[in-house]
């Protein structure tokens, strides 16, 4: 299987962190950084200057071992917010997919036809790959459910069954 | 060796004042009394966190409203904005809520890498 380009937003890093699906995506995807998005995830919390979040040791983990691409778009979007607008740019202008999980910069994505993943959408398939056990998979959905509106959620569910219905796992 | 006096310039304050019933002041009290706090100190201490609590709330009721995108919200919650996405996730705040959220990237996905397994499954996560 040959790895793919992608560039990754914050929402996408952040929520993914919670569910612990980051890991994966280095199987199928070389991941760019826009500095704009870098910026974002470790921008410190100004309430808790000493507290470093899990997604903040996470990225500075991957980054120093060389895992995550430095690459910026020659002109980001005006639409979206400095992290956001670096991604979209950088994935329209390189035909790469996008990484995000926020639903302004998604619906612009998928406005202009960037192959788009969702958070939800990656969980799934990571148990259609068998990357995932139902269970873990089923974990990893209930864990985003209360961050993700209950049109996709059910949608996610439904796929997600089938699944496993289909191999016998429900 | 003299060393150089260091000058700490405090920023200058305002006198605010509020009016609490017998009940609140003599609670308020029994509250300090139990701590080594003076009671200014911690009435300001308390206005303070107020003040980022609320606006942290109002930040995220203008953007499920989607009167503030997520950047907008970040800046009036004095937040950065993977903090402020951190802070709705423990809120239960939904960031992507409508259906063509699901469903084409899982597509592209199986379009480009296959709908079968990839490796031997993992079961121990």
């Amino acid at each position: 299987m040959e790895k793919q380009e992608a560039v990754i937003d914050t929402s996408f890093w952040v929520l993914g962190h919670r569910v612990d699906i980051l890991a994966y995506l280095f199987r199928f995807f070389t991941v760019s950084v826009p500095d704009a998005v870098r910026e974002e995830i470790l921008a410190p919390d100004p309430r808790y200057p000493q507290r470093r979040y899990g997604y903040q040791e996470m990225f500075e983990l991957l980054d120093t071992q060389g895992a995550l691409v430095h690459r910026n778009p020659t002109q980001p979007l005006m639409q979206l917010h400095a992290g956001e607008a670096a991604a979209v740019a950088l994935a329209l202008e390189e035909s790469w997919w996008l990484l995000v999980n926020e639903q302004r910069a998604l619906t612009l994505a998928r406005q202009r036809n960037l192959k788009a993943v969702t958070v939800p959408e990656f969980i799934v398939y990571l148990y259609q790959s068998q990357l995932l056990s139902a269970r873990s998979a089923q974990a990893k959905l209930d864990g985003i459910a209360a961050n993700t509106g209950q049109r996709v959620m059910r949608a996610a569910r439904v796929e997600f069954e089938a699944l496993a219905r289909s191999r016998g796992e429900r | 060796m003299r060393r150089p006096t260091k000058t700490v310039k405090t920023a200058k304050r305002v006198t605010k004042s509020v009016r609490l019933t017998e009940a609140e002041a003599e609670e308020l009290g029994q509250l300090v009394a139990d701590t080594a706090y003076a009671e200014a100190a911690l009435l300001r201490q308390w206005v303070l966190s107020g003040m980022q609590h609320f606006r942290l709330t109002e930040a995220i009721r203008a953007y499920q409203d989607g009167r503030l995108d997520i950047d907008q919200a970040a800046q009036q919650a004095n937040l950065p904005v993977a903090v402020l996405l951190e802070e709705m996730a423990a809120r239960k705040v939904a960031v992507i809520d409508t259906s063509e959220a699901f469903g084409a990237g899982l597509t592209a996905l199986r379009e480009a890498f296959g709908q079968e397994a990839i490796v031997e499954s993992d079961t121990s996560s």
